[in-house]
């Protein structure tokens, strides 16, 4: 440690002082150094002299951690999901794509001639092959990422913001595992510099950036991004097994129709409900919850979610008010389609509890909706904010006939309306002290 | 008695709490007035270098409200008076002859009238130790407030408790709450700890509130708040009860009271209990020893104190002096990623068990500073039923009237330093008040 601590008072001599040989990038310089050291700042002469431990670095830091769950769920699930399709197709007639296309990863670690026993997959062959998918993915967002947040802040010579830190994995996790990189590329350095930094960065943004890139590549690359080809990755082209066809359980259900009294899914027998389609496509309450599902990378685990969620509640890094309103939300919309379902397609039948696990419900609403920049500051606002997102998730779902995932486009819908929330709450805080003082 | 319970605050836990004895410093060879103690005044002088003065004598006075007078507090020859930039007057020094005289003040007593109390409180200097609210800084004389706050507590991290170091005096509260009776046409409120302390207790004329809970429950503003809200244009007075017996006992007297009692706390003091000190005396004096650069030396407490030289000065106003590392070369390896269970913090994200055990500080930031990011931290430590960073965010652009509805005159940058401690973007809270209520002060 006192070698590192050398090593760092001798490079600040470099960038430091204005003047010296790189001061103009010293942004880029702080960040490594006070990614390794405490800064080493004093408060002022007068007000107050200490201060809390806590910094931003820790509490993005904290955010991440409360990830992980979904980024090892995301990993498991994209190799289990791979090699599950890959048997059904091959137990169909088609050929086994292994050996002649093994991934990058898979021939490091299992050799040139890989060519796994479909029957009897191990776990080893699932990490293998997620973890081949997902850090290509993490390298490219945090790269593009960070490296346009750093040139940022050199040009505005301010500290670099751990922003980024967060908005990086999730990104990540809530793209198909078989986006192409360079349109993951596009969508890092369009998020970051149009939807963040022209607003004046962390801090100052409207819309949370992580969906603002999922819904850039949604509406510049639909076919890479929804469709029922695109939630299982493979080798090769990379983007898709050849053929396959893996539906989300939200597509299942938005087309199961109603066909007299019972629902009918295409290419499936008459079902009963929408429960009845997702059952027999494979889909059951608990797939869903724990997201053995094909699905956005990290996005198909409740389980991962919640236990995520309950992290962040602890440490303090995240609004209860937001997640229980959201979950409140969804349920009384779930309840109020199921009573106006005979009009409508499959999604509006589903029993509200099937909302929840479906779709990227749960992740938005534990990592994406409680974003402190983008939603509301009060207390009673992140109640109406959260109440809101979970609504308008079933109304998008139930009543949208072109596309099943509603929660991108209701936390975007209500980011935007953010400072309204907040103004009837602020508003309505002056009305009681003027009430209070006459 | 009326409890009143907080519940949103914090206490910092903090290593170096004052002893609870007494111990008189030695007489100082200098002491020093700083008009920098008294915010918003405009100095002017009324002494020169070679002058002698008794204790109670005016040194300089307030151009503003000529006869608001700040006086010497030993008797003596002015040994310095010491200018800054543009003339501006930094401090009166005065050298201490151990023969003490006192000033001749005009005396009252309780019968006398409102304008003859508070001309007399004005020429004995005594006055700048009457606060008002709103906007925190030496009351107007012609105010006509419609309460007076006496503060009896003090919940600030390792603070003076009043009613240990005014234990035995009684009767000079008494007579300094006579008199401020005549002030107000309202109530007299004191506001206390719970059980309430027997020299408070016994005292006649004040309506007794406690307050019970974390920081700010000792704090005036969060008593104010409570007890008897403002309205537009409405003033009190507010008063710590060590000030109140200070007047009092200048009522028995008829001498100024140069002397009082300041705790010595922080975990770098080297004797850590309470001390009966002269007004402005010089801080080694008091503290035993010159502290060097690696320790911090505060006149106040670590949230609302100012930093002093190791050779510095006494202020006007400290109740407490704490001294506490500097730190400024402590660095921690990977310190904003690894659990800290020895750090001062509200969040369970730096250490996910907090305890009741007390940690030691320095005065550094613990971060770099980032754009507000809001995670719910003012509001965690806010009772005033106040936006804080609404509040901010309508100072920073200026729009006065919206910080004046979203509740500025409720509070000063003491009300507000709990959140500037716990932000961890680092931004400084009170700053932006006090720059809300100077906007107030040029508008109105």
């Amino acid at each position: 440690m006192r070698f590192l601590r050398n090593i760092v008072d001798n490079t600040r001599k470099l960038y430091a002082e204005p003047g010296s040989k790189f001061h103009k990038v010293w942004p880029a310089f702080d960040a490594l150094e006070t990614f390794l050291f405490t800064p080493h700042h004093s408060t002022p002469k007068s007000g107050p002299h200490v201060r809390d431990y806590m910094d931003l670095k820790r509490t993005m830091s904290m955010v991440i951690i409360a990830m992980v769950p979904c980024l090892l769920m995301a990993i498991f699930n994209t190799g289990y999901q791979h090699f599950a399709a890959l048997a059904q197709m091959v137990g169909d007639g088609t050929a086994n794509p292994y050996p002649d296309q093994v991934g990058w990863l898979q021939s490091l670690v299992f050799g040139a001639e890989y060519a796994p026993d479909l029957a009897a997959i191990g776990f080893a062959d699932q990490v293998v092959f997620g973890l081949q998918q997902m850090l290509p993915i993490l390298i490219v967002s945090y790269g593009v990422g960070l490296t346009i947040e750093v040139l940022f802040s050199i040009w505005r010579s301010e500290e670099v913001s751990e922003g980024y830190l967060v908005s990086g994995m999730l990104i990540a996790l809530v793209v198909p595992a078989s986006i192409p990189l360079w349109q993951l590329a596009l969508a890092c350095a369009f998020t970051v510099i149009l939807a963040k930094e022209i607003f004046g960065g962390t801090g100052t943004n409207i819309f949370n950036p992580a969906m603002m890139a999922r819904a850039f590549l949604f509406f510049a690359y639909a076919a890479q991004m929804s469709g029922d080809r695109v939630w299982v990755a493979g080798n090769g082209t990379r983007d898709l097994i050849d053929g396959y066809s893996g539906p989300t359980a939200l597509s299942v259900a938005a087309n199961a129709k109603l066909a007299g009294n019972h629902f009918e899914s295409e290419g499936l027998p008459l079902v009963e409900s929408s429960v009845d389609a997702l059952t027999q496509a494979g889909f059951t309450w608990w797939d869903l919850f724990t997201g053995l599902v094909p699905g956005s990378a990290g996005e198909t685990s409740t389980l991962a979610a919640l236990i995520g969620a309950l992290l962040m509640i602890a440490l303090g890094v995240a609004s209860w008010r937001t997640m229980v309103g959201g979950i409140a939300g969804l349920f009384a919309m779930g309840f109020v389609m199921n009573l106006t379902a005979g009009s409508l397609d499959g999604l509006g039948g589903l029993p509200p509890h099937y909302h929840l696990v479906m779709g990227g419900f749960a992740f938005g609403i534990v990592f994406m909706a409680t974003d402190p920049v983008s939603s509301p500051e009060t207390n009673a606002g992140k109640w109406v904010y959260g109440i809101l997102i979970g609504a308008v998730t079933v109304l998008v779902r139930a009543v949208n006939p072109a596309y099943p995932e509603g929660m991108m486009l209701a936390v975007l819908l209500l980011n935007a309306f953010a400072p309204t929330i907040d103004h009837f709450v602020v508003q309505s805080n002056i009305k009681r002290r003027k009430v209070r003082l006459g | 008695m009326i409890t009143h319970k907080i519940t949103k605050g914090f206490d910092l836990r903090i290593k170096g709490a004052p002893a609870r004895e007494f111990a008189d410093a030695p007489e100082p060879a200098v002491v020093a007035v700083r008009p920098s103690d008294f915010p918003g005044i405009k100095p002017k002088l009324r002494v020169q270098e070679g002058d002698t003065v008794r204790t109670g004598d005016p040194l300089f006075y307030d151009k503003n409200r000529p006869d608001c007078v700040f006086v010497a507090p030993a008797s003596g020859v002015v040994s310095r008076v010491a200018l800054g930039p543009r003339r501006l007057l930094l401090a009166v020094e005065v050298a201490v002859d151990k023969n003490e005289q006192f000033a001749s003040i005009p005396q009252v007593s309780a019968s006398s009238s409102r304008d003859e109390i508070v001309a007399a409180l004005l020429g004995a200097g005594l006055w700048p130790l009457v606060r008002q609210r709103p906007v925190g800084k030496i009351a107007d004389p012609a105010a006509r407030p419609v309460a007076v706050f006496i503060n009896g507590m003090d919940s600030a991290p390792l603070a003076a408790d009043p009613a240990f170091a005014l234990e035995g005096r009684g009767e000079d509260l008494q007579a300094g709450v006579d008199l401020l009776r005549r002030l107000t046409d309202g109530s007299v409120y004191l506001a206390v700890r719970p059980g309430g302390s027997p020299v408070f207790t016994g005292l006649k004329g004040v309506e007794l509130h406690a307050f019970d809970g974390p920081h700010p429950a000792g704090l005036v503003g969060t008593h104010i708040h409570t007890i008897r809200p403002l309205k537009m244009g409405e003033t009190v007075y507010a008063l710590r009860a060590e000030d109140v017996a200070r007047i009092g006992s200048w009522a028995r007297t008829g001498r100024y009271p140069a002397k009082r009692v300041v705790a010595v706390a922080g975990e770098q003091a080297m004797a850590r209990r309470y001390v009966r000190v002269r007004d402005g005396a010089r801080l080694d004096a008091l503290l035993g020893k010159t502290h060097g650069a690696e320790d911090r030396v505060i006149c106040g407490t670590v949230l609302d104190g100012k930093a002093e030289p190791g050779d510095g000065f006494l202020g006007f106003y400290a109740t407490t002096v704490t001294v506490i590392a500097e730190g400024a070369h402590d660095r921690e390896l990977f310190g904003w990623g690894l659990p800290q269970p020895k750090r001062l913090s509200m969040f369970r994200a730096v250490w996910p068990f907090p305890g009741k055990s007390e940690v030691s500080v320095d005065a550094r930031m613990n971060g770099g500073h980032r754009p507000p990011v809001n995670i719910g931290a003012y509001e965690a430590v806010t009772p005033l039923g106040i936006l804080p960073s609404f509040l901010m965010r309508a100072i920073q652009a200026n729009d006065l009237d919206e910080a004046l509805q979203l509740g500025l005159l409720e509070v000063t940058e003491e009300d507000v330093a709990l959140c500037t401690v716990v932000d961890p973007c680092k931004n400084d809270v009170g700053a932006v008040i006090r720059k809300g209520l100077d906007l107030y002060e040029r508008e109105s």
